[in-house]
């Protein structure tokens, strides 16, 4: 039995890979070469040409990066993304938390504390699309249910198009999912609160600080890969995520929920400016590269 | 008696209920959208318009027969792109990563850090070269348009995780089957698949989520309505039934009856693919 602790390499050493390696590596290889690293390798090459789709190319050297880094649109997408980004990533956090902490202190109630997490869990298998567009519906002008809610507690003045009020369309795009306790960013922090060992727990009760004060300076502490885990995920999640905005507000009205993954979909699908899009694409990927590595060093940390 | 009445007495301590209020209101509040979506759904447009938030009668069931025939064809392109593409992602997956865990050949790290750098990699990167490509290859308004590259993004995890898995098998198990004369199909399908399925069923499942939600893709390649997935499919409904909320709403209901059938039947591996993104690298 103990040999097998020492002995955990593969079986036989060949040295050329054997017809069976072979056999059970190409079609995964294939795949990946053909609809990954072949598309990846393009759209980093044309990104430095002018190019509408067909065969014909120009080469522009760094004019689709200067255009871009000299164009106003894309310095209001980034704010937008900015602004979503900050307040986003607090609300898919903050009530997470506090949610999984409320839970994990109900732990000498199995019988709630099980409850609680279930109803917070299941939102999560509701389609990304049907929260979307119930909201979206919420939200309308005409036939919502904000507006009538506002009418019936006589506040119709306040009555508008959510979404397609610039003065409000950011911020209902935010405002989207409240009160957004995030089913699996509850999970990770619960799951964190739960390997917390219990002597732990046991002498910080003992200190007679208040529950708001522990929670802030203590158990936060307790839980920090966690919570630094789940920032970076939602923020490298919320980066990618544009076709949320897409299907609410297709960034408008005008460019007042822009983000730039809109302004490289619109660029290619829209304008045919499948190069510029690209350039785009390239600046996106060198973010969201730097934010993944980050991650996964955070990730080893917190593994140790 | 007296044991019974002091663990009554830790478990509804003041403590205890305050919590649970707390957490009641926010599981209230959070389901409060899909609550009223389910009211509105038994209304007509007239009763909505009169009454939008208390529920009123009769219950329009009709409106469940309307969008039942209108969203139905796209479940089940849905469960058709999103099966077909797990079968085959597990496939590979398993392939690769069997392969990766348990011989050795040249170029072996490095094709396998090939493999992983993609996790790292946004699809957003290449979403405009990859429509090209899967145009050109007369895939668009086609399942193959999705299938195909949904396979080869989604291995790269099985390819991952089922390596990490593999390595953990004792290797006695797979030396005593090779002197019985067990070939390398057989020690794959007899020995390490079967002793991983619960790690295999949990990657299916997050497969079939990711896939299922998927809207970007299916959005850039898939035009003909015939062949949209459900994702896609009820922006499309949305036009359809402008002028019936009710039956606006019990397409938006209906489209999240299969992930929840599937959560009600596989909730542990549902959970557990859930929280994996932490573990993920």
């Amino acid at each position: 039995m103990f040999s097998t602790f020492y002995k955990k390499r593969s079986i036989g050493i060949v040295r050329r890979p054997s017809i069976f390696v072979l056999s059970m590596l190409v079609p995964s290889l294939f795949l990946v070469l053909l609809f990954n690293y072949y598309p990846i390798l393009q759209s980093i090459t044309y990104s430095f040409f002018k190019w509408s789709g067909g065969h014909k190319k120009t080469f522009l050297g760094l004019k689709n990066y200067i255009d871009l880094f000299t164009s106003s649109v894309f310095y209001i997408s980034l704010y937008n993304q900015l602004v979503i980004l900050v307040l986003r990533t607090i609300f898919l956090i903050v009530p997470a938390l506090l949610v999984a902490r409320l839970i994990f202190g109900l732990k000498t109630w199995a019988k709630a504390s099980n409850f609680f997490r279930l109803i917070f869990v299941v939102p999560v298998v509701i389609p990304p699309i049907v929260v979307l567009l119930i909201w979206q519906f919420l939200l309308d002008g005409e036939i919502g249910l904000i507006n009538s809610f506002l009418q019936a507690v006589s506040l119709g003045n306040l009555t508008r198009a959510w979404l397609g009020d610039p003065k409000t369309a950011l911020g209902s795009v935010i405002a989207i999912g409240f009160p957004w306790v995030q089913g699996t960013n509850m999970l990770i922090f619960l799951a964190g609160f739960l390997a917390v060992d219990e002597s732990i727990w046991d002498s910080v009760t003992l200190e007679g600080v208040s529950s708001l004060q522990r929670f802030f300076y203590i158990d936060i502490h307790l839980i920090l890969g966690q919570l630094k885990l789940n920032i970076i995920l939602t923020i490298i999640q919320l980066m990618q995520d544009f076709v949320g905005i897409m299907v609410l507000t297709d960034g408008g009205p005008g460019t007042a929920t822009l983000v730039p993954g809109l302004l490289l979909y619109k660029n290619a699908f829209q304008y045919a400016k499948m190069g510029y899009a690209n350039a785009i694409g390239v600046v996106l990927f060198v973010v969201i590269l730097s934010l993944s590595i980050l991650n996964s060093r955070i990730g080893k940390e917190s593994n140790q | 008696m007296i044991d019974r009445n002091t663990r009554k007495r830790s478990i509804h301590s003041a403590g205890n209920l305050s919590r649970s209020l707390f957490l009641s209101i926010l599981g209230i509040l959070t389901f409060l959208p899909f609550v009223f979506a389910l009211i509105i759904s038994f209304k007509d447009i007239f009763q909505y318009t009169h009454h939008p938030f208390k529920p009123t009668f009769p219950l329009m069931w009709s409106n469940y027969v309307i969008a039942y025939k209108l969203v139905i064809k796209y479940i089940f392109n849905s469960i058709l792109v999103s099966g077909v593409s797990a079968v085959f992602v597990i496939l590979l997956g398993v392939f690769s990563g069997y392969v990766f865990a348990r011989y050795d050949f040249p170029f072996k790290n490095t094709l396998f850090f090939f493999f992983l750098a993609l996790m790292m990699i946004p699809t957003v990167l290449s979403l405009v070269t990859r429509f090209i490509l899967v145009m050109n290859l007369g895939l668009r308004d086609n399942y193959l348009g999705m299938i195909l590259p949904y396979i080869s993004g989604g291995q790269i995890m099985v390819i991952f995780v089922s390596r990490t898995f593999f390595e953990n098998i004792p290797n006695s198990l797979f030396e005593s089957a090779k002197i019985d004369g067990a070939s390398d199909v057989h020690m794959l399908f007899n020995i390490a698949i079967p002793l991983s399925l619960a790690i295999i069923w949990t990657l299916v499942i997050m497969n079939i989520i990711s896939t299922w939600n998927n809207i970007l893709w299916p959005l850039v390649i898939i035009n003909k309505v015939e062949l949209m997935p459900i994702s896609i499919g009820l922006l499309h409904f949305k036009g359809q039934t402008q002028s019936n909320v009710g039956a606006m709403m019990a397409g938006y209901l209906i489209a999240s009856i299969p992930l929840l059938i599937v959560f009600v039947v596989a909730s542990k591996q549902f959970v557990r693919g859930l929280t994996s993104g932490a573990v993920k690298l």
